[in-house]
This record gives C-alpha cells, structure tokens and sequence, in this order.
C-alpha cells in the first residue's frame, strides 16, 4: 500500500495538504473523511489516528498527524522544488516563522469567523449572537492586518519572492472566512494582489478544485440530531 | 495563579476547574499518544519535542498544579529529560517561573497595559 491521505477538503490544513501533494504530483491515495458525517469520529477511524481529527498521512507502517509535520514530511520525502521549503537558512527560517505563528492565530481566527457566520447556525442549527459574531470578525481583522504588515510586507510571497508552505497555508486558511462570506480580500489591494500570485503559482484549476467544498459550506445540510449531539462539544472545544 | 496574584483578578472556581480538567486531558493525550512506552517524545534520544514539552510543563508547576503526582509514566520521562539538559542548567532556566507565584502585584498603569492579553487569556 502506498501513501495515504486522510482528508476532508472542508478543513483548512487538509485544503493545504491536498494542493501541496497535487501539484507535486506525489501519487496517493484519497482516504475521504466526512467529517460532517462525524466519520472522524467512528471506530474504524480512530485506528487510523486516536486524535480522531483530519489530516492523517499513512505511508506503509508510518501514521502521521499534524499537517505541518506532514507538510515537512512530503516535502523531504518527494524533493519537492526548493522554493516550496528553501535550503537557505534564513529563508527557511521565515517560512518556519509562519508555520508558527498561523496556527493559534490565523488558523484560529478564520476557523471562529467560519463556524460563527455560517456552521454553526447553518449545520448545527445553533444560532450565534450579532456581538459574539461581530467580535469574531474584529479579531479577523486585526490577524488580517499583522498578515499584511508583519509578514507579508512588501514582498512578492510571505516568505520572499518565491512561493512557499507558508503562502499555501495562508491561502487555504484565508479560503475559510471565504466561503463563509466574508469579504476578506475587498478594501485589503495588498492582500488581494498577493491571493492572485499565490493562486497562479497553484494553477487555477487545482486551486478551484481544492476549495469547491469550502465555497459550499453555507449550503451544508442541517446535521441530523443524533450527529449533532456526537459534534457539539468538539467543535466548541476546536472553536474556544 | 497570575490572574489573582499578579494582576489582582479573581478567576471564578468553575474557570479555574475546567481549565485543570482540559490540562488534564492534554497531559493523558500526551502521554497516550506522544510520549507512550518510549524513554522521549520522538524515540530513545531527547530532542527538541522534549525540550519544548518539559519547558511547557513548568508553567503549570510554578503555579502550584502536581502534575507529575499520580502520572509515574510522566515523572519517569520528566527525570531522564532533566538529567539529559543538566541540574545546573535545568534550575537556572527554570529560576523565574519557580519564583512567579511571589511576584509583587503589577501596578496600575502595567495591569492596564495587560488587559487586552488578560482578556484574551480569559476567553
């Protein structure tokens, strides 16, 4: 059995995962994982992986979790190009840098504006109040703007001038108030300019594909009750 | 520990207990499914996991929580990563942090500079 993925392309770090691995052109294998279906959280899953969360790289005997970690892991594995994770020191340090700092801060943010605007009241039938929402979307904000001028800056790419993990990252976790609705490219040029290179180093096409699930996330299904209750207290802890 | 002594504020007992509760599922995670029968985090040799997990697991130590109390496992590791860094050098990092439960309450003007961190801690 060869390489494994255990994706739902509904989640930021699997969007990343998939796209990296896609234009590689690194063969897997496509492990779907529902995760509105609540499929992460079956048995058969947790033998996979007892965090019960997605993404999830098998390669043979070797399980792993984290999509940083796996990120690194295809990228030493398959010799990507350099500019994805450059050999220079300092340049990987910056690229290093980011993959820091996104996860308990975009990440977080674009995870919250999500499940406040669309999943919660949409799928869990959970309503969420203006001031919790409104407060979401500020914080956002404030991530938006740390983006553009602490890592962004003047450059071309987050890292320098050539694409890298960080802006496939960034990308993927941006496409999350995206498809909530959330104009967060409009009144931010900058930004707006440095989505249009990262998604032309991607390819269009792949960068389409990746995010049809996530543009139709306000069209999710209500969750039958019993998955509900199954959810609920995951998603608030993920969403704290 | 710091809500109250450091910045004056009193966090309520349910906050203080479901935070516990959640530091407690995270170290049964950790040592389920990181640390598990291996002497480190990352095989049989200390690396940076286990640089950044012991340094991590002083935090809620400084502050009075016995962690390693009732987790033989956890304690056990603890031991072979601070005989692996050094005593001396172990101590000397970890001075401040020991030492964090008797700092002078913040004045005026630097809780007031905190607040935005303090409300974002409290979420």
């Amino acid at each position: 059995m060869g390489l494994e993925l255990y994706l739902d392309l509904l989640s930021q770090p699997c969007r990343a995962v998939y796209i990296f691995a896609k234009k590689n052109s690194i063969p897997f294998e496509l492990r779907t994982v529902d995760l509105r279906k609540g499929q992460h959280l079956s048995d058969a899953f947790a033998q996979i992986s007892p965090l019960q969360k997605v993404p999830v790289l098998k390669d043979g005997d070797f399980t792993l979790t984290e999509s940083v970690a796996i990120l690194l892991y295809l990228t030493r594995k398959y010799k990507v190009p350099d500019h994805w994770y450059p050999q220079d020191l300092q340049a990987r340090a910056r690229v290093d840098e980011y993959l820091a700092w996104q996860h308990t801060a975009l990440r977080r943010n674009c995870l919250r504006a999500l499940w406040h605007k669309v999943m919660l009241p949409v799928f869990l039938g959970e309503p969420v109040s203006p001031e919790m929402l409104a407060a979401t979307l500020a914080k956002l904000d404030v991530t938006l703007q740390v983006l553009e001028d602490k890592f962004l800056q003047d450059k071309a790419f987050l890292a320098g001038p050539h694409v890298s993990l960080a802006d496939l990252v960034a990308i993927t976790e941006l496409m999350h108030p995206v498809g909530a609705g959330c104009q967060v490219f409009k009144d931010r040029p900058k930004l707006a300019a440095w989505r249009q290179r990262v998604e032309a180093a991607v390819g269009e096409v792949l960068f389409q594909e990746a995010h049809e699930v996530i543009l139709k996330a306000k069209n999710s299904q209500p969750a039958d009750p019993i998955i509900k209750q199954k959810l609920m207290s995951r998603v608030l802890a993920m969403i704290q | 520990m710091m809500f109250p002594v450091f910045l004056g504020q009193q966090v309520p007992p349910e906050t203080l207990a479901s935070t516990l509760a959640e530091l407690d599922r995270c170290l049964q995670l950790f040592e389920d499914k990181f640390l598990k029968d291996q002497d480190f985090l990352a095989g049989s040799h200390i690396s940076v996991a286990d640089l950044v997990a012991i340094t991590e697991l002083m935090h809620p130590v400084s502050a009075g929580c016995q962690i390693f109390k009732s987790r033989p496992k956890l304690e056990a590791w603890r031991q072979r990563v601070e005989a692996a860094v050094g005593e001396g050098l172990f101590q000397e990092a970890h001075a401040a942090i020991m030492k964090a439960k008797d700092l002078p309450p913040a004045d005026a003007a630097m809780k007031e500079k905190l607040k935005p961190f303090m409300q974002l801690l409290l979420q």
